[in-house]
């Protein structure tokens, strides 16, 4: 897919991941999902700064899903997990098809959470004050690491 | 070692290390604070870490052509959520061979989770429609 994108060819890859990582996925799903992923990474990372919110949005939500996905009720836990050994066991999807998935779903994640910060005012505060800070630190004012590591194991 | 990295703290990131610890005690606190300072053991060699990229600049500060601002993503095993993505922000002064660590944050700390409706819409896969 090539980098430029219009907000319903997002639309429609972010619901592909989505439905990987919220169901039990077969194993065509899987790597389309994979590629979805690896897609909507390589686009937010070259196009970040001009996105429109909308698409910024719609990239954060899946990232947030990835992250913090929603809790469900012990029983569609259960069901869920079994449908996915039952997937596995039948060979309708392999398992390092599911580590790829969640590789290229944790990597997408990453990414866009390391944009929404680099977005943050309050972030680019934090660190351009902390820049100046220890530029400007004698060394005698900074912890040394043998230091660091006493001080947290005795806490 | 005398080869090896020298590996720094500002008195601020200790402080956010401490936030970070906060919740934790006992041995539980003891495994985090090992966890951290393995990653840092892992910056010794090569002043790198696998999983450390170059981080962009703010727009309102300047370094010298020596050093670089570096930052590690990992994610913290037993965690999850937004405070499991813990990061590492630290100068990389390459003349001298010493590492800064300026900040330790967890996504949690500049989370913006976009509104729920729009979660609940591409949950539901409802996301185009009104």
């Amino acid at each position: 897919m090539a980098m430029a994108a219009t907000y319903k060819q997002l639309r429609d890859a972010v619901t592909l991941a989505e439905r990987a990582i919220q169901k039990p996925p077969r194993k065509n799903s899987v790597l389309d999902a994979v590629e979805a992923f690896s897609f909507l990474e390589a686009y937010a990372l070259a196009n970040w700064k001009e996105l429109p919110d909308q698409e910024k949005e719609l990239l954060s939500a899946l990232a947030y899903l990835v992250v913090e996905p929603p809790k469900v009720g012990a029983s569609t836990a259960i069901f869920a997990r079994l449908k996915s050994a039952w997937l596995l066991l039948a060979g309708r999807v392999r398992l390092e098809d599911l580590v790829r998935l969640y590789s290229a779903a944790s990597s997408y994640a990453d990414s866009i959470l390391a944009l929404v910060e680099q977005s943050s005012q309050d972030y680019q505060n934090m660190v351009s004050e902390r820049i100046r800070e220890a530029l400007a630190a004698d060394r005698n004012e900074l912890i040394d690491l043998e230091e660091l590591r006493g001080r947290l194991l005795a806490d | 070692m005398g080869d090896s990295w020298q590996i720094e703290h500002l008195p601020e990131a200790e402080r956010d290390l401490k936030r970070f610890l906060k919740p934790f005690k006992g041995k539980s606190k003891e495994k985090y604070v090992l966890f951290y300072l393995s990653i840092l053991d892992g910056l010794k060699e090569l002043g790198l870490h696998p999983n450390s990229a170059q981080e962009p600049l703010p727009g309102s500060v300047e370094i010298p052509a020596e050093v670089g601002l570096w930052k590690i993503r990992v994610n913290v095993p037993g965690l999850t959520g937004a405070v499991s993505r813990l990061r590492v922000l630290y100068l990389r002064m390459v003349a001298e061979k010493r590492i800064v660590v300026i900040a330790v944050y967890t996504h949690k700390d500049f989370k913006k989770r976009p509104p729920d409706r729009l979660l609940a819409k591409l949950i539901n896969g409802t996301l185009g429609k009104n």
